[in-house]
């Protein structure tokens, strides 16, 4: 069985999500496969007007840190819900064969499977997910 | 006549600053009541939905999930949907509510449902909230309807996709489901090839039109690419997920619609319901004034009476759009139908 080739992982600009995107260009480096970062854009950040352009530079910042080639890696906005867009990556040709995502983003949850998206997209994905803690950072390279 | 429901207290299911608040009822009924229609409206009881009703659509666990997490205080539960300690009982009320209406137009065999709850529904998933929406209300209705028999189509005109009720029936050949919404927007879903599952292929009807797209446009779409497809199918029941977030002065998309545009939807509607067979969902909508004057111009339409509105608009984008996402349909379907059957395309 070979490594995973394309990487999804979610990225809300949380501090969880540095520490998933940083796990991701860990594995990528290690099997050679190119990453793709999703920011879900939701009903609340259109309609409040947040500010995310400078998530793409958040983005390229850790992955020169990470001494990560940066042509390996695609930023994408895509509208839905996290756990929709991630599934939606496993879809797409060509698909995505691994799913990276942290505990817990920007939303509160209570540990249970309701409302944490890191869950339902462990239940719900067609391919392997790796949900990364907080504290699980990459170490410095 | 105008059947609807006791008025219902939402204030429960709540959350500073968001825009899905209890507000929104109080611009519906100040809708209603802009067409004076006096004794012509009806007012059943709300009711809760029972966990059969609502497990028709909705997957036990997430019934039980749902109403554990409300029990416990609520939250958040995604980026955009709540919920609290009273939203469980509140989506129960909304969802059988919608059922009580439509045993009662059932039982007189005349008027126009009007079903104005929520938290709204159509986003809501089998076993995931989504999009504001925690059970999907006309989902529930239409199931309820099909489970007697019918043929039922779901007119689905929010600005967004409703891709919990497209995801239900995706597989039902007795439910058709009809969306015009922009895109690309929240969720994402609803592009022109999702044409329904092998179990029910061409009973998905999605009508993605850009940013900017005005009254006229999501009408010619609606009438040029679905209402064959309408025809063709023959539904017994219609059923309306009526957003209002289509309205130019809302602030959760780009389209252009007017109250006046609202109006001229509703007539195209009536057109292929039979009478005292059409009920009417609120699902969005979230510039209060913009809500008010849209449900006066949608339930004017279908109750004959003539109340002042905006002008309907016109010459917006996407007409081009029209005859390339029939063509898109088209090829689909035929695609699936050789595929799926050896069917020559």
């Amino acid at each position: 069985m070979s490594g995973p080739t394309r990487i999804a992982v979610g990225y809300d600009g949380s501090a969880n999500a540095d520490a998933a995107l940083e796990f991701a260009l860990m594995m990528a480096s290690s099997c050679g496969a190119q990453v793709l970062v999703l920011h879900a854009t939701g009903l609340l950040e259109r309609y409040e007007h947040r500010d995310v352009t400078a998530l793409p530079d958040q983005v390229a910042k850790i992955v020169a840190v990470a001494d990560f080639p940066p042509e390996r890696v695609h930023f994408a906005f895509d509208d839905g819900d996290p756990c929709t867009t991630l599934l939606r990556a496993a879809e797409l040709d060509p698909p995505a064969d691994l799913i990276i995502v942290g505990t817990r983003g920007h939303a509160t949850h209570s540990g249970r499977l309701l409302g944490s998206t890191s869950l339902e997209v462990a239940e719900h994905s067609p391919v392997p997910v790796v949900i990364v803690p907080l504290q699980e950072r990459a170490p410095a390279s | 006549m105008l059947i609807t429901h006791e008025l219902l207290d939402s204030t429960g299911h709540a959350d500073p600053g968001h825009p899905e608040r209890p507000a929104r009822l109080a611009a519906v009924w100040e809708g209603v009541e802009d067409l004076h229609l006096g004794t012509d409206v009806v007012r059943v009881p709300a009711r809760s939905a029972t966990r059969p009703e609502l497990a028709r659509v909705h997957e036990p666990v997430y019934l039980d999930e749902l109403g554990a997490f409300c029990f416990e205080g609520g939250g958040d539960l995604d980026a955009d949907t709540y919920a609290t300690f009273d939203s469980w009982p509140l989506a129960q009320l909304a969802a059988g509510t919608g059922l009580a209406v439509l045993d009662e137009m059932h039982r007189r065999g005349e008027g126009v449902g009007f079903i104005a709850v929520r938290p709204p529904g159509h986003h809501a998933l089998r076993d995931r909230a989504m999009g504001f929406c925690l059970v999907n209300n006309v989902a529930v209705g239409a199931a309820a309807l099909r489970s007697a028999g019918e043929r039922v189509v779901v007119i689905d005109w929010d600005v967004h996709h409703g891709n919990g009720t497209q995801a239900i029936f995706w597989n039902d050949p007795d439910v058709l489901y009809v969306s015009a919404h922009e895109w690309p927007l929240f969720p994402g879903s609803g592009v022109a090839a999702e044409i329904g599952g092998l179990g029910a292929i061409d009973r998905t009807v999605n009508l993605p039109l850009p940013a900017g797209a005005t009254g006229d446009v999501v009408l010619r779409a609606f009438e040029e690419i679905a209402g064959p497809v309408i025809a063709d199918f023959d539904p017994t029941w219609t059923l309306v997920s009526a957003g209002f977030d289509g309205h130019r002065d809302d602030p959760m998309a780009d389209f252009l619609l007017t109250s006046g545009d609202f109006a001229r939807l509703a007539q195209w509607v009536t057109g292929f319901s039979r009478p005292g067979r059409l009920a009417v969902y609120l699902e969005g909508g979230y510039d209060l004034e913009a809500l008010r004057h849209s449900v006066t111009g949608t339930l004017g339409a279908l109750l004959d009476a003539s109340p002042a509105l905006e002008e309907i608009s016109q010459g917006g984008t996407g007409v081009d759009q029209v005859a390339r996402i029939r063509a898109e349909r088209h090829a689909t379907v035929e695609m699936v139908r050789a595929q799926a059957f050896g069917e020559a395309p």
